[in-house]
């Protein structure tokens, strides 16, 4: 039996993309046949990655489609005929993109009609936080799971780079941000934020801000020039790097400050978690849900205060511990082990059900009219 | 009660926390430029390439004229340049109200007109690759009837052979 999954496309130092391989392991290791269907043509190297069209399932197949941007996987996820899970991953409110890039406006305005298209040709639904899932829940999706990213840290981050680590090896105090650059991260918050950290409490602290650059270039350049404006040094964009680098970087962090207002999960919070790095996070969409008891969340963007809170965090040991104490606790809801298991009773569920007597997603609403009658 | 900082960790005592914030900024008031607010970031759009056009058409908004008042005559000339400095200046104070108006209502319009062509070239983009995507999900289709028609002339073969 092949329980394959259909996503847009593949990268590397993406965390969609390393769950996508996570869950294909993990479907292997349980004797399942398992490939990846995309629409773009990177990976295809790998015998496994193979372009969406040559996707031909029997009817007791199972595809997973991951669903984050506008595609044609759409249509294609719509007309097969097998067992079919969706899992929601998020995807970022257009008007973040308004007036900066009308393309990506554009592409992300139409987003929720494609996703309300497809509330009736999935089978199982999957979110991967709570928020997500009463978004989808609005879209008119029912019966879904929230089923949380299961990434193996342990071996995603074995790795380390020396140079960076010796480059960095002085009494800085380092502030990292990690997550691409794009409009809805509100990096100008965090560069605001370190501005007043760096000028008036710890001229010895320098910002790195980790993530692709390349996804809204213009906002890269107004962020650059904003930087020049405000006279500020020791910020550093590295692009995307490399997951050894990324390693490094997190070993080098003193503080973790996302400002982030529309997050789908948040992954960089649960690395940060993983790092033992305090976090100071912005209120907003699921990050409260993905930090839980844990972490520090502001509910303004009060840039002064925010820099303020740094300087306490960093020097207050006692705060610091019960702030990682929160983190350390928080992190087991991610256990990779548990949510895989999690994970496999869902495709269990799906697998030993059969869709022909009556669709799964209608199950709920069936037993609900035989417990009224 | 504090509203700044979220209440999610019983172990932490958050009113004293943000008590001591606002001391601690409190003890900075004075340090010079710590009191201005800091600008925002300007966020500029996405260059489009085509509005080049349109940026030729910006000088021309400021319809304004200012000329040199001057005069070749020996004698008269000073006492005219001043007459007619007088009449310039007099004339001007009624007009330019009026022609500051029409400076602004022209920016105005070349603005938004760079504006609604930013709007329709980001639509464009988006309706292109839609028609691409559409044309190739209608080859799919295409595709797909072929080979069920395909199928159902072999059923038919089969049943008729059964049939016989």
């Amino acid at each position: 039996m092949e329980i394959s999954q259909l996503t847009p496309s593949l990268s590397k130092m993406d965390s969609i993309s390393n769950y996508i391989f996570e869950i294909r392991r993990l479907l292997i290791k349980n004797g399942f046949i398992s490939n990846i269907y995309i629409e773009n043509k990177e990976f295809l190297f790998l015998n496994f990655v193979k372009y969406y069209w040559n996707y031909k399932p029997n009817k007791e197949d199972i595809i997973i489609l991951h669903a984050s941007i506008g595609s044609k996987l759409t249509n294609f996820f719509k007309n097969l005929k097998c067992k079919k899970i969706l899992i929601y991953h998020s995807h970022t409110p257009a008007s973040f993109f308004e007036d900066i890039d009308e393309e990506k406006f554009m592409l992300l305005k139409n987003y929720d009609d494609d996703l309300r298209s497809l509330s009736k040709s999935a089978d199982y639904v999957l979110a991967d936080s709570d928020f997500n899932k009463q978004y989808i829940e609005k879209l008119g999706f029912i019966n879904i799971h929230t089923s949380p990213i299961f990434l193996n840290f342990k071996d995603r981050f074995k790795n380390d780079d020396s140079k960076i680590l010796e480059k960095f090896d002085d009494d800085y105090i380092n502030i990292i941000c990690v997550g691409r650059i794009v409009p809805n991260k509100k990096i100008e918050d965090v560069i605001k934020v370190f501005y007043y950290y760096k000028k008036f409490i710890n001229q010895k602290s320098r910002l790195f801000l980790i993530g692709s650059t390349s996804n809204v270039k213009i906002y890269y350049k107004n962020l650059l020039e904003y930087i020049k404006r405000l006279d500020l040094n020791d910020i550093y964009f590295t692009n995307k790097i490399r997951d050894s680098d990324l390693t490094s970087y997190y070993k080098l962090a003193d503080l973790f400050v996302y400002m982030s207002e529309h997050e789908g999960i948040g992954l960089p919070l649960i690395e940060a978690m993983y790092f033992k790095i305090p976090i100071i996070a912005f209120n907003a969409t699921a990050v409260p849900y993905t930090l839980g008891n844990s972490g520090v969340l502001v509910n303004e963007k009060d840039h002064k205060r925010i820099a303020e809170l740094i300087n306490l965090v960093l020097n207050d040991s006692n705060l610091k511990k019960k702030i990682l104490d929160g983190q350390e606790e928080r992190l087991k809801y991610f256990d990779s082990e548990r949510l895989q298991e999690r994970f496999m009773q869902h495709i269990l569920e799906l697998k030993n059900f059969d869709s022909r007597v009556i669709p799964l997603k209608n199950r709920t609403e069936k037993l609900i009219d035989e417990a009224e009658n | 009660m504090n509203n700044f900082l979220k209440n999610n960790n019983n172990e932490i005592d958050f009113e004293n926390l943000e008590a001591e914030l606002n001391k601690r900024i409190d003890k900075r008031k004075n340090i010079e430029g710590y009191g201005n607010n800091i600008e925002d970031i300007k966020l500029n759009k996405q260059e489009v390439k085509h509005d080049d056009f349109l940026n030729s058409l910006s000088p021309y908004c400021d319809i304004k004229i200012d000329r040199n008042i001057s005069s070749h005559r020996p004698v008269v000339g000073p006492a005219l340049v001043k007459v007619r400095k007088f009449l310039d200046e007099e004339i001007r104070r009624s007009v330019d109200p009026v022609i500051e108006k029409q400076i602004e209502f022209n920016r105005m319009v070349v603005e938004n007109f760079k504006m609604n062509l930013d709007k329709t070239h980001g639509e464009l983009e988006f309706l292109r690759k839609r028609t691409v995507e559409l044309g190739e999900h209608i080859e799919e289709n295409i595709h797909q009837t072929n080979f069920n028609i395909k199928e159902i002339f072999k059923l038919r073969r089969k049943i008729g052979k059964n049939g016989n």
